[in-house]
């Protein structure tokens, strides 16, 4: 299964700095934001990799970037090798044909003004030179290939359901044959009775058709069964990345196992046992050091000073945490 | 209970529309065939037979069904002419300004920051222009004419036109279809063309109707004040203008165009309202 | 718990009118909840279960919906017989709302404090200098850090977590006897969400506060609620308590909402979803509003709703398939 292989896309360092605006008129403006801070990793070829983390970890900016849609403030998008924020307009037209996404709300990923057809046609029309004809049987395939009626490109996507909408933007995704597809929050706007037709379909696509997914998601318990490796990341930073097992089994980073402690489905008669793992709420902003200090119910002395470094202590296991350090002995020197 | 305000709703509320559409789509096809229907040459003098009352009045003759002016050319022939002048210069106006504003309303929104700022501040600025005051500065150096009262109403519309457009482009580009479109190597005029006008095209329409009525009545302001289109030709505010001398003698030559821009004015302005709340919900602060 | 329930909802109806005809989308459900209990009503959207919520308060003004028929009794009165001004006695009162977004729910430019002490004002009488220790003991009750602080502040200068924390301290300031929470964590963070969970249950043991719990995530009723209602398709499909839910559900529905929900502590190969679509507000009822997704569907559940069953002391279920012989 780990067999490593050359990846598809490796992301170096990627930084994402935002202009933060003033609170009121009066207040001082604030520093500028890092929402993404030296986030690196690599997708390999026929794998999902899940980006976790909760509302303002920089998750959804890592995918717009990898996307094209924002343009990093530093770092390196390699494709196959090549930095395509130095890349020029073949080669990057040669990326945006192999890199689709699937967007988290069906009801604003589809323009309402356009039939079925003609949406899922659009990156046919926009990256290859089929004639009418040949287009028309590619989008009659993708609709097959997502469960829906060949038929249904003669309609408007408000005839449609969440998920069926959802389809709908699923096969837009496949019909060109990208390697890789960036799914931010593929089903939380979907109906539960739902979500799993969806997830169960992406599934089934990717072994199809032998395609990278970068899965942005805040729900664990479906990350947990959809992807092969994670990256946790907290306020801009990658805390914790490996293999989804090793991740869940024996999570390292105090923050991940937080979030896995709050995912967990507690049964009603242990409830009132589960005890409260971190504080909701930072006691303090801290300057420097680790971004989870402020939370971290195993915080020392150096995590308010130092900021810890990704570093594997286990082969394929990364953690930024210095309880996990390897170079440091002990995390109270 | 206020569930069924649609079915329950006063008929004068739900029959108006249709009213309204009746007489814009009544002055339209009078405008195209004026010179099929109307019963007399509006411009030919008929000097025997000036200030002729109209049919219901003493005197009236079914000759000259609204009557005639001081010259005895008849009423109704020269509003059917003047529904084509008035109607024409709105259009030529909307299409100028339309055209314009739209095209830079999408741009403004679409790239922003400077490129929106500078067109928006130059909306702002032509907004602000007294229109009445540059049609007269116009009509005095180049002479008054069709096309100059097209033009001064186009350069006010092109704003109206690039705010509203600008606005819609502004809550339409954030959806994910624009970012998927960019995802799949879609560019910005093809963004426009393909993912934003479909888009607008509503409130376009709504715009374009609520704005015919502006039209029309700055249209007969500007001929009423002679920076319009020049006399003889048979626009509604010229005839209000000729006929105001003679108001207590021959109401009839003011009052019948009087009613027809009133009539159609209205109507249009019905008909915008009545497609706002039917296709566009959002539009209601314009 | 021998008294009458605080809340008694018998055969309540609401109906929606959408531009392409009428839809029943609540039909006839009857719940109870009892003093100081804890009640999940879980549902998808469309389900009717946030309708249902606002009927409770009589705040349907949603254009185009209608109570049209059933009894809410609070306490023992009926409240869809009072009028108006003897309605807004109850709302915030005695019986208080907590809804999806504590952003939608606060005043921008209002202080904590303002929020709090209007509704001690409108509520119990209390003014002025008097509201601060009892706006205090709110934010305390509710395990805000610094209290102090927060009461001066705005909503923008708080978190997602701390805003819905405000917001149920001023739904609490009126002295409630029932909390309506409707999603009340589906905006919050998973670690923020466990915290508020854990704050609400903590409420309802220690002051004996009654909890009507709405939401579609099944992990959240299990860490707050007594007793489940599962309602589907403007039904209440099945009631009983939270611990049999989970173990032995009875109806098809719930049973294969539970199946396939993914669990972050195992990866099964592969996981049953439920086939077709939640079915449309708008679409006719005939038979059992889950049928067409239903495996044991007969031609029964097709033409004719199901009845209430009883299968076992407090265990209901609507279902043509699990009929008590």
């Amino acid at each position: 299964m780990s067999t490593p292989q050359a990846p598809i896309i490796e992301a170096k360092g990627l930084v994402k700095i935002f202009a933060r605006r003033r609170a009121s008129i009066f207040a001082p403006t604030p520093p500028p934001l890092r929402a993404v801070d030296d986030v690196s990793f690599a997708l390999p070829p026929g794998r999902t990799l899940a980006v976790v983390g909760e509302s303002g970890c920089g998750k959804s900016t890592t995918a717009r970037m990898l996307l094209l849609l924002e343009r990093p403030d530093g770092g390196e998008l390699r494709f196959d090798g090549i930095d395509m924020l130095r890349a020029d307009a073949p080669t990057l037209r040669r990326y945006r044909s192999s890199v689709q996404a699937v967007f988290q709300d069906p009801w604003s990923s589809l323009n309402p003004r356009m039939r079925i057809g003609r949406i899922i046609a659009e990156p046919l029309r926009l990256n290859t030179k089929l004639d009418e004809a040949g287009i028309a049987a590619k989008v009659a395939t993708a609709l097959d290939e997502v469960g829906l009626d060949p038929a249904s490109a003669r309609n408007f996507p408000h005839e449609f359901s969440g998920g069926q909408r959802q389809r709908i933007a699923i096969a837009r995704a496949i019909v060109l044959r990208p390697r890789v597809v960036v799914l931010d929050e593929p089903v939380s706007a979907l109906d539960v009775s739902v979500r799993l037709q969806i997830i169960n379909l992406l599934i089934e696509a990717q072994r199809r058709l032998d395609m990278s997914y970068l899965l942005i998601s805040h729900d664990l318990a479906t990350v947990r069964y959809q992807a092969d490796d994670v990256a946790v990341m907290y306020r801009g930073r990658i805390v914790e990345r490996g293999a989804a097992e090793a991740v869940f089994s024996s999570p390292l980073h105090p923050y991940t196992q937080a979030l896995l402690a709050a995912a967990r489905f507690v049964r009603p008669e242990d409830r009132d046992a589960d005890t409260e793992p971190v504080s909701p709420e930072p006691t303090g902003e801290a300057e420097h050091g680790c971004r989870f200090a402020g939370r971290c119910p195993a915080v020392h002395s150096i995590c308010r000073q130092i900021e810890p470094d990704l570093e594997a202590p286990l082969p394929g296991h990364a953690v930024a945490c210095h309880l996990h350090a390897r170079t440091r002995s002990s995390p109270c020197a | 209970m206020s569930a069924a305000t649609g079915a329950l709703a006063p008929a004068s509320r739900r029959h108006l529309p249709w009213v309204a559409l009746i007489i814009v789509a009544a002055s339209v096809l009078i405008a195209v065939t004026a010179g099929l229907i109307a019963p007399h040459d509006p411009e030919a003098i008929d000097p025997i037979n000036a200030e002729l009352p109209p049919v219901f009045l003493d005197g009236g003759a079914w000759t000259y069904p609204l009557g005639t002016d001081r010259l005895g050319r008849d009423v109704l022939s020269r509003i059917l002419f003047g529904a084509r002048l008035s109607l024409g210069v709105a259009a030529v106006a909307l299409l100028i300004g339309g055209l314009v504003g739209t095209a830079l309303g999408v741009i403004a929104g679409y790239r922003g920051g400077w490129v929106d700022a500078l067109i928006m501040r130059l909306a702002d600025t032509f907004l602000a222009f007294p229109s009445v005051l540059i049609a007269l500065v116009l009509a005095v150096t180049v002479g008054p004419s069709f096309w100059v009262v097209a033009l001064v109403l186009g350069l006010v519309l092109w704003a109206r036109f690039a705010r509203l457009v600008r606005g819609e482009v502004l809550a339409w580009k954030v959806r994910d279809f624009i970012a998927l479109a960019r995802v799949a190597g879609a560019r910005g005029p093809y963004i426009a063309i393909h993912h934003l006008l479909p888009n607008v095209v509503n409130s376009l329409v709504v715009l374009c109707t609520l704005q015919v009525g502006w039209a029309i009545v700055v249209e007969a302001s500007l001929t009423f004040l002679g920076a319009g289109i020049p006399p003889p030709a048979p626009t509604w505010g010229g005839m209000v203008a000729e006929g105001l001398d003679f108001i207590e003698t021959a109401w009839w030559i003011s009052v019948m165009p009087g009613v027809a821009i009133l009539l159609v004015v209205f109507a249009f302005n019905v008909v915008g309202d009545w497609l706002r709340d039917r296709l566009d919900p959002q539009l209601r602060a314009v | 718990m021998t008294d009458a329930p605080l809340l008694e909802v018998r055969d309540l109806t609401v109906d929606v009118i959408g531009e392409r005809g009428v839809g029943r989308a609540v039909d006839g459900i009857s719940f109870a909840v009892n003093r100081s209990e804890a009640v999940g009503l879980i549902g998808e959207s469309g389900s009717g279960k946030s309708l249902t919520c606002l009927s409770l308060m009589r705040l349907n003004q949603a254009p185009g919906t209608a109570i049209t028929g059933g009894v809410i009794e609070f306490d023992g009165q009926d409240l869809l017989r009072l009028d108006a001004d003897a309605m807004r006695a109850y709302r915030g009162r005695r019986i208080a709302m907590v809804l999806q977004d504590p952003m939608a729910a606060l005043n921008p430019v209002l202080s904590v404090r303002d929020q709090i002490g209007e509704v001690l004002a409108l509520h119990r009488g209390v003014r002025g200098a008097a509201q601060e220790p009892i706006a205090l003991d709110l934010l305390q009750l509710l395990r805000v850090p610094d209290p102090p602080r927060v009461l001066r502040s705005y909503p923008h200068q708080l978190s997602g977590g701390m805003r819905q924390r405000v917001v149920s301290a001023i739904a609490l300031a009126g002295g409630p006897d029932l909390l309506i929470a409707d999603e009340p964590t589906t905006a919050l963070d998973v670690t923020v969400q466990a915290a508020y969970l854990r704050l609400l249950r903590h409420l309802q043991q220690e002051k004996g506060l009654a909890i009507l719990f709405v939401t579609h995530d099944l992990g959240a009723i299990a860490r707050i609620c007594d007793r489940v209602a599962v309602m589907y398709g403007g039904r209440i499909v099945e009631v009983t308590d939270v611990a049999t839910i989970f173990r032995a559900p009875q109806h098809p529905y719930t049973q294969a909402l539970l199946r396939s929900l993914p669990d972050v502590d195992r990866r099964p190969e592969r996981l049953e979803p439920i086939p077709g679509q939640p079915p449309s507000v708008l679409a006719p009822r005939v038979g059992c509003p889950f049928a067409p997704r239903c495996g044991e569907a007969t031609d029964l559940c097709r033409t004719e709703a199901p009845p209430e069953t009883l299968l076992a002391a407090e265990h209901t279920v609507r279902c043509w398939a699990r009929q008590a012989t």
